[in-house]
């Protein structure tokens, strides 16, 4: 009986090979969405969170809060700003438990040039800490060491993008480049991280802060940036710690009033987990709704399909055929349309899925595929039932009378 | 006959239509296709039912086929009232024990000749090569053997017919409802459709044959003529047990020999 019921379908399906391509092509276009986009949400999620992963999740950023957004009476007091006893409350044990390291940074937007043409870049002035709290490794050459920075000798370590430009073809390590009015001689080359969601992560320059104080800055007393390391068992104390501390130092009582701002990579990844998330189950919908578009077609078709067959069923019925078998004869028709469809959309979508696009690479997963094709057979039968009921339901003798 | 119930009807009867009315529409416009028909048919009977458009024999003929049901009065087929079967039973009714002959032949579109035979076989629930092996010996009694592959567009409208016939008759029914089943057909192809029917009932099965043309009714044992609804004349030409008055016992393979300028 599905056997025949099968063929009944393939044979009327062929017998309209246009109207036929249309419909599928409906729900090919739909399945191929929603396999394209579940790959493409899983793929930009992968990629979000493994950028986020790079900065390590046990790291603290501290920065000074936007003018904008202080009370003005005590900017007027003090001048905010994160000062050196600041570093020595943090790296106290005593004072702050939680904190294994603080890297300051100082930035200082200058004219870089290794030949005639100079562009302006922003340079940091760290300590020889930085690379290894950022989680950068150093690939040609070395970071510069603690003695480097005592002794204030005039080393730089800059990103891949910084190398290409300034030295095309040839390895940066031992040369010297300008950075504003002072040469400096490149110690290493960091490792490749590629661009992404937080900008170019190659386009750096780094400097030991002492050689930057003699050359760009002039001796300064404060810092733009903190890089905190937490220890590892404090991570959840850890910006507490921090804030209690700097709120200490600052002489500030009430949160509300910090002159500083923390920004916490767990966090960042968790919030941005929850982006991709939303961002997965959006992509999800939008797709979800055009093969939406394309059952509403399907049952279109059907309708069409079975008032063009009335007389046929008219005959079925008068041979003897009953209710159900002229309910599964179209559910069945309906089912193979969205079936090949379904299967034709998966099969594209996922080759599709393996083209990189925008820096990453859709992740394709088994039970994407599943749900595509269960879904678009489950479109087969939604919008299907209707059309092949009421085929169902004919009278034999309205049927048989039909013209 | 109000009450519904099988009240004694001989075994011998096939169809008993009691006081049947159909009336379409409602009130002024009301149309009365059949003002109350009586009718008992006897198994192994030819009956031609005669009359002119509008006399309510195609009206009948549905009732007869369990395709529609009467306004009022009852219809007993083999014993059983028909308006106390449902849907389903209806559907088993009109598989097993009745034979469709349709003047548009009404063969699926695109489907070939053998597969428009195990049609009603697919609802009795055989299996493949059973469906296949009957359709294919009812083919060759209607002498369409070797054509089982044509489609409908194919075929000649006599044997387009003659795959009809085949079809009704492959469920071995006890009876074959023919309505105005020569009123598309030559003259040739038409002798050969009431030879066939002729053969079948001499083979015993129970005719209701629809027709407006006196040429089929000559070849009937009875000849019942409806004039807008209801029945004027039911008169008796050949005795039930015994062939039509026309028939002629012939050569096997008549058939076989089809002209081949009348395939399309």
């Amino acid at each position: 009986m599905l056997r025949e019921n099968v063929r009944i379908a393939f044979s009327g399906l062929l017998a309209n090979k246009l109207r036929t391509l249309l419909s599928v092509l409906g729900i090919l276009i739909g399945v191929m969405s929603v396999t394209l986009l579940l790959a493409v949400g899983a793929g930009a999620s992968k990629f979000v969170s493994d950028q986020v992963g790079q900065l390590g999740t046990n790291t603290l950023y501290v920065y000074l809060k936007d003018e904008t957004g202080t009370d003005a009476t005590t900017a007027k007091i003090r001048k905010p700003a994160l000062t050196r006893r600041d570093l020595a409350a943090l790296r106290d044990s005593a004072r702050t438990p939680s904190v294994l390291r603080v890297v300051p940074e100082q930035t200082s937007n200058v004219a870089v040039s290794a030949g005639r043409n100079s562009k302006p870049y922003n340079v940091t002035g760290t300590s020889d800490e930085w690379a290894r709290v950022s989680n950068r490794g150093v690939t040609q050459g070395l970071m510069f060491t603690s003695a480097d920075v005592r002794s204030r000798r005039r080393l730089v370590v800059i990103g891949r993008t910084i190398a290409k430009k300034l030295f095309p073809g040839v390895s940066p390590v031992g040369k010297s480049m300008r950075l504003g009015s002072a040469n400096f001689y490149v110690s290493g080359v960091f490792e490749r991280r590629g661009g992404g969601i937080l900008g170019d992560q190659d386009s750096i320059i780094v400097v030991p802060e002492t050689a930057m104080q003699d050359t760009m800055t002039g001796a300064f007393e404060s810092y733009a940036t903190f890089i905190i390391q937490m220890r590892p068992n404090a991570t959840k104390t850890g910006p507490d710690d921090v804030t209690a501390t700097i709120m200490r130092e600052h002489g500030i009582t009430d949160r509300a009033n910090n002159d500083f701002e923390l920004f916490n990579n767990a966090q960042l990844t968790k919030t941005s987990r929850s982006i991709s998330l939303v961002l997965s189950a959006m992509l999800g919908f939008i797709a979800g709704i055009s093969l939406l578009v394309g059952g509403i077609g399907v049952m279109n078709i059907m309708l069409v399909t079975v008032t063009e067959r009335t007389r046929e069923i008219g005959i079925r019925k008068a041979l003897g055929a009953k209710r159900w078998h002229l309910l599964t004869q179209f559910l069945v028709e309906s089912v193979v349309l969205t079936g090949a469809g379904g299967v034709i959309g998966a099969t594209i979508g996922a080759a599709l899925s393996q083209i990189k696009a925008g820096g990453f690479a859709p992740i394709l997963q088994p039970w994407m595929l599943l749900l595509a094709l269960g879904v678009s057979a489950l479109i087969g039968i939604t919008f299907g039932v209707y059309p092949a009921n009421k085929a169902a339901k004919l009278r034999p003798i309205d049927a048989l009378r039909f013209e | 006959m109000s009450d519904g119930v099988v009240s004694a009807s001989r075994p011998d009867i096939v169809i008993d239509v009691r006081d049947v009315v159909k009336t379409y529409g409602e009130g002024d416009s009301a149309v009365h296709a059949l003002a109350g028909v009586s009718l008992s048919i006897q198994r192994g009977d030819f009956v031609a039912v005669m009359g002119s458009s509008g006399s309510g024999k195609s009206t009948l003929m549905n009732i007869l086929g369990c395709l529609d049901v009467p306004t009022s009065g009852t219809y007993l087929l083999d014993g059983v009232d028909a308006a106390t079967l449902r849907e389903g039973a209806l559907a088993d009714l009109r598989n097993a024990k009745i034979g469709f002959i349709f003047q548009a032949f009404n063969l699926l579109r695109r489907t070939s000749a053998v597969r428009n035979v195990e049609v009603p076989l697919v609802y009795a629930g055989l299996g493949r090569r059973e469906r296949r092996r009957l359709a294919m010996v009812s083919l060759a009694n209607v002498g369409l053997g070797g054509r089982e592959n044509h489609l409908p567009n194919e075929l000649s409208g006599g044997q387009a017919q003659r795959v009809a016939v085949a079809r009704a008759l492959v469920t071995n029914p006890a009876m074959v409802l023919a309505d105005e089943a020569t009123g598309n057909l030559d003259s040739k192809s038409t002798a050969d459709v009431i030879r066939l029917i002729e053969d079948l009932n001499v083979a015993g099965r129970t005719i209701v044959w629809i027709t407006h043309e006196s040429e089929v009714a000559r070849h009937s044992k009875r000849r019942v003529v409806l004039v807008d609804g209801r029945i004027t004349i039911d008169e008796r030409l050949a005795p039930v047990d015994e062939p039509p008055p026309l028939w002629e016992p012939r050569q096997k393979h008549d058939l076989d020999v089809v002209p081949e300028a009348q395939l399309v």
